[in-house]
This record gives structure tokens, C-alpha cells and sequence, in this order.
């Protein structure tokens, strides 16, 4: 038993909370930023006063739940992890308890939650909500326990075009920069979600202070600095497709500026919510000049990451204390009031420097696999 | 002529491969030895993908560390179990790899149908079988002028026709245009059509004549 839980635990459960790292970073964020622990216990209150209002709270469980078996199901199936089909070789009862064991672990944000409203409802004395949420919790994490069974249990099944995708096969080919867009999106869909909510909620939320008072360019470029480093995993998984899952790119003879010109087409497809948002809020707030610049700044960020990576082929979480350091710096540069095209220039070099210096020499570190 | 002077290839502190010296002159050669002896480091840092140490040329001027856009026009690969991203079809791989290697559309059309991969050129990768998908890296190698071919393991899931229509490039690009074909297989090449200049192994962290 140990051996299956441990293998479920590294495949499924520590590959979910790393892959939605930014998604969790957004989620506390808010919760403890936003929120002081007295508006938490009101909400809560609120919360259980009613089974109507319970349905708020459990909808949003279920969303969770859902996203937990969209990754499931999407990590059983790539290449590496197919051994996992075995699991389906073992006892009904051995299966189902691994398996709920490596749910409740993915869930747990979910059990903690349910805790809070639990001990809130106890508070109050609301029967009915004390047991409607342990409910709500175990039909849950039945339900997600079952989809993941039976994905094991039925493999792979063929992967049939529909006769649209079909039509657009034969018509179009896609160019080199839509291959990572497209990748990302059904590779981590969530992550790619989350990451523009994220970043578009943070400028919008800028754009709406602007309207209160009369502030400079430095506001919106604190607001950039974060909006465009929320970017990081995205960065992290465009710079690993590149040079790892599409590693023949390695091999082809493509001058350094058509692959700037490559990364630069995919990035301002990438980053299309942050640059729209940008010019359709803050027009009137700050001057053209700023605009241009502070969006420039916000992809030299992401060109400086990306060029990091070859020197420093970290893991995302190694990268997240270095986009954090950096950030820190940039803010302060910002509120020396040194102008966003200086710092973009900044960036933009110091990231070609080390992708032009260090490309050749990159190599994976030997324990990341080929997906 | 490809010419290795010190190379080397280390992971980490560990060594993995070393060969003093070693001139490739145009021909097809077999490179044998057994599971993780080395040959695809080997392989994988002649052709780019892997850093190394030492000198890598070709004729001399070009070279895989100083002149590496020349030197990648001039030598393809294709992988063992080659795996590409799920959603790309075989059109999208010959066309974007076709262009950067110099292949013209005529010579992109031509290796597909000799594969006979243009028959699923618009189905996804990941609706491929592994053979299918052997057949698409072995066209994809052989695109543009190289003057260096470097097949890992080139028949394995490959059906018989396709090994002899491979066979026939294999002569046909050795004769006529001087290329250097490295052979890396399990099978017997001897008893196949082709004629070998040379078989290399490798084992113990170096390359050995015969």
C-alpha cells in the first residue's frame, strides 16, 4: 500500500499544489489581504444562516473539485505517467483507498474550509448546516475518487478530431510562435486562466484607484511589475517547451533574432488580457509615453525571466524567490522614480545577454522529464 | 570530414562519455554498444541538444561551438523514441522544421510521401502510433543538405517497407551528396543492403574501433 500512496502522492498530489502554485498565491492573497479575520468570521456566519446561501460556498467547492479532476485527468494523460494505468491491476478496495487518500490531499483546501464553516455552524447551533457540509464534502470527494478510478480503469482512449478541427488542419498551418500558446492552454489550462485573471483583476484594481485621486505613473507601474511577474510559471513552462519538450528546436540552424522575434510574437499573445487592459484603462491616466513604456517594461520583465532560465535552469519554485527579489527591487527603482523605458532597457538586455550568452551551453537538469 | 578533438560529455561531476580523437570521413557507420554505454550523448551532443566539451568541426570552419548556426544546417537528427508535442500535426513539423533547415516545399512533399507520412499529415501527434511518428523524425532528418545524418535506433517500429524506402535514402544521400550517416541500432545492419565504412562501440566512457 505504502509504495502505491507515495507514488499517487509525488504524481498527482505534489505536481497539482505546484502546478496551481500561482492560483494558491492569488487565493491567500486575497483572503488574507483583502480581508481582516473578523470579515472571515462574518462571512462565515453569513454563510451557514442558511442552506440557500450554503449552495455559495459549495459551488465553489464543487468548481475546485472540478478543476482537481480536470488535472487528474489531464496529467494521467501524458507519456511519463502511464504506468499509473497499473494502479487499475490492483484490488477494488486497495485502489479506492489510495486513490481517496491521494484525493483528500488535493481536496484538502476544501476540508479546511468545510472545518471552519463546521466549528461556525457549531457556534450557532445550525443543525441542518452541520450536516449538510460534511455531505457536501464526502459526495465530493466521491465523486472526484470515482472519476479517477474510472479514467484508470478505461485507458487511453483514441484521440478522434472532430470534423471542425479537421477543417482547420487542412487549412491552416500553425507557425512556430502559436505552438507554446496552444500547449500551455491544454497543458495547464488553469494555470493559464488563473494566471490572466490574476494579472488583469491586479491591473483592473489599479486602473480603479487611479479614478479616486490624482497619483503618477509609478502606481501603474507597481501595478505592472506584478501583473507581468504573475506571468512567472507561464514564463517557466514557455522556456522549458523551447528547450525540452520541443528540444529538436535546439538542433535547427534559426538566427537569434528570428527566435527573439518568435519569443516576442508569442509573448504578446500571451499577454494580449494585461496589454488590452492597459490601454483601455489607464489612456487617461497617464501619459502615451508612460503607457508604451510601462507596457514594455511589463514583457521586459517576462524577456528577463526567460533569459534567467538559461543561466539558471531552476525549478518554478526556485525562480518564484527570485521573480520575488526582483520585483522588490524594481518597486523600489520605481519610487526613485527611474522612468519604465530605462528599466525595460535594463531588462531587455540583461535578458538577451544571458539567452544569447548562455543558449548553447543550457542543458535540463537530468531528473525533469520529456512530457 | 567531421573531426572530434577531446570531446567529452559529463552530467554533473560524472563522466559520461570521452573520445580523444575521432575523423569521420563520408560514409555510413555503425555505432554500437550496449544500454547507456553512451551513444545517445553521443548523438545528442554531436547534433546540438547537448552541451559538451571539447571540438566538434566539419571541414575544419565549421564548428558545432563557434559557427553553430552553419553546423546545424549541416547535421539532423532523429531520435530513438521520437515524441512530439500531442496537438502538432506532421504538416506543422515538416513545414516549420523544413523552412529552418533550408528544405524547399518540393523537398518538404517529396520525403513526406516517400515516408508515406503526408497519408496522416493533418492528424495530431497524439493521435499517432509510434511508428507513424518514427517515420515523421526519419523525414525530418533527412530535410535541407545535410552533410551529417544521425539515425538513433532508425528502425525500430519502423515496418519493412519503410525500412527499405530508409535504406534506399540511407545509399542514395551517402552516393550522390558525401554524407555521414552515424547508425546507432540493435539489429544487425550488417546483413542489410548497406555498406558500412565503419562500425565504432562504445563502452567504457570511450568509442573503440570495431
Amino acid at each position: 500500500m505504502k509504495p502505491v500512496t507515495t507514488i499517487l502522492n509525488k504524481v498527482l498530489v505534489r505536481e497539482f499544489y505546484l502546478a496551481n502554485a500561482t492560483f494558491f498565491l492569488v487565493v491567500v492573497g486575497l483572503a488574507g489581504g483583502f480581508m481582516r479575520s473578523i470579515d472571515h468570521i462574518i462571512l462565515a456566519e453569513l454563510l451557514v444562516s442558511s442552506p440557500i446561501l450554503l449552495l455559495i460556498p459549495i459551488g465553489v467547492w464543487a468548481a475546485y473539485s472540478f478543476k482537481v479532476t480536470r488535472f487528474n485527468r489531464a496529467l494521467l494523460k501524458r507519456g511519463e505517467n502511464e504506468f499509473l494505468y497499473y494502479v487499475s491491476t490492483l484490488p477494488i478496495k486497495f485502489q479506492v483507498t489510495a486513490l481517496t487518500k491521494a484525493l483528500l490531499l488535493q481536496l484538502l483546501p476544501i476540508f479546511l474550509y468545510a472545518s471552519f464553516l463546521i466549528a461556525t455552524a457549531a457556534k450557532h447551533r445550525l443543525y441542518v448546516t452541520l450536516l449538510l457540509i460534511p455531505l457536501a464534502c464526502i459526495i465530493l470527494l466521491g465523486l472526484t475518487v470515482a472519476d479517477i478510478f474510472r479514467a484508470l480503469l478505461k485507458g487511453h482512449r483514441e484521440q478522434k478530431l472532430s470534423a471542425l478541427a479537421r477543417w482547420i488542419h487542412e487549412r491552416f498551418t500553425k507557425p512556430y510562435p502559436l505552438f507554446f500558446p496552444e500547449w500551455i492552454v491544454r497543458r495547464s489550462p488553469w494555470m493559464a486562466i488563473g494566471t490572466k485573471l490574476a494579472a488583469g483583476l491586479l491591473l483592473f484594481a489599479v486602473a480603479q484607484v487611479y479614478k479616486t485621486d490624482t497619483y503618477d505613473a509609478r502606481l501603474l507601474g507597481m501595478g505592472v511589475i506584478f501583473a507581468f511577474a504573475a506571468n512567472v510559471n507561464m514564463i517557466w513552462e514557455m522556456h522549458r517547451f523551447d528547450n525540452h519538450h520541443f528540444d529538436i528546436n535546439r538542433n535547427l540552424p534559426i538566427p537569434f533574432a528570428r527566435r527573439f522575434l518568435y519569443f516576442i510574437i508569442t509573448l504578446a499573445i500571451l499577454t494580449l488580457p494585461e496589454a488590452g487592459l492597459l490601454i483601455s484603462h489607464f489612456a487617461t491616466a497617464v501619459s502615451s509615453i508612460d503607457l508604451l513604456g510601462a507596457l514594455l517594461f511589463g514583457w521586459s520583465i517576462t524577456l528577463f525571466l526567460y533569459g534567467w532560465l538559461f543561466k539558471h535552469p531552476y525549478g518554478p519554485d526556485q525562480l518564484h524567490s527570485i521573480v520575488f527579489f526582483t520585483c522588490i527591487l524594481l518597486v523600489v527603482l520605481i519610487l526613485f522614480k527611474i522612468p519604465f523605458l530605462i528599466l525595460a532597457s535594463i531588462n531587455t538586455a540583461g535578458g538577451l545577454y544571458f539567452w544569447r550568452k548562455h543558449f548553447y551551453t543550457f542543458e535540463i537538469p537530468i531528473n525533469e522529464e520529456k512530457a | 570530414m567531421l573531426t572530434l578533438q577531446n570531446f567529452s560529455k559529463h552530467y554533473g561531476d560524472a563522466l559520461a562519455l570521452t573520445i580523444p580523437s575521432l575523423q569521420l570521413e563520408p560514409g555510413i557507420y555503425w555505432i554500437k554498444g550496449e544500454n547507456g554505454s553512451g551513444k545517445t550523448t553521443l548523438f545528442r551532443s554531436l547534433t546540438g541538444l547537448l552541451p559538451c566539451e571539447g571540438q566538434v568541426t566539419f571541414h575544419d570552419n565549421i564548428s558545432l561551438k563557434e559557427t553553430p548556426l552553419p553546423y546545424r544546417r549541416l547535421v539532423n537528427y532523429s531520435e530513438a523514441e521520437p515524441l512530439y508535442p500531442d496537438f502538432l500535426t506532421p504538416k506543422e513539423l515538416v513545414r516549420f522544421i523544413g523552412q529552418a533547415k533550408g528544405a524547399s516545399r518540393e523537398q518538404q512533399d517529396r520525403l513526406s510521401a516517400q515516408f508515406g507520412i503526408d497519408r496522416f499529415f493533418d492528424k495530431p501527434c497524439g493521435a499517432c502510433s509510434s511508428g507513424m511518428l518514427k517515420k515523421v523524425s526519419l523525414t525530418l532528418a533527412f530535410m535541407g543538405a545535410p552533410k551529417v545524418i544521425i539515425l538513433d535506433e532508425p528502425l525500430i517500429t519502423l515496418d519493412e517497407a519503410a525500412r527499405q524506402i530508409l535504406f534506399g535514402l540511407i545509399q542514395q544521400y551517402n552516393e550522390k551528396q558525401d554524407v555521414i550517416f552515424l547508425l546507432s541500432s540493435h539489429q544487425l545492419l550488417e546483413d542489410t543492403q548497406l555498406l558500412l565504412k565503419g562500425i565504432f562501440t562504445i563502452r567504457d566512457k570511450t568509442i573503440h574501433v570495431g
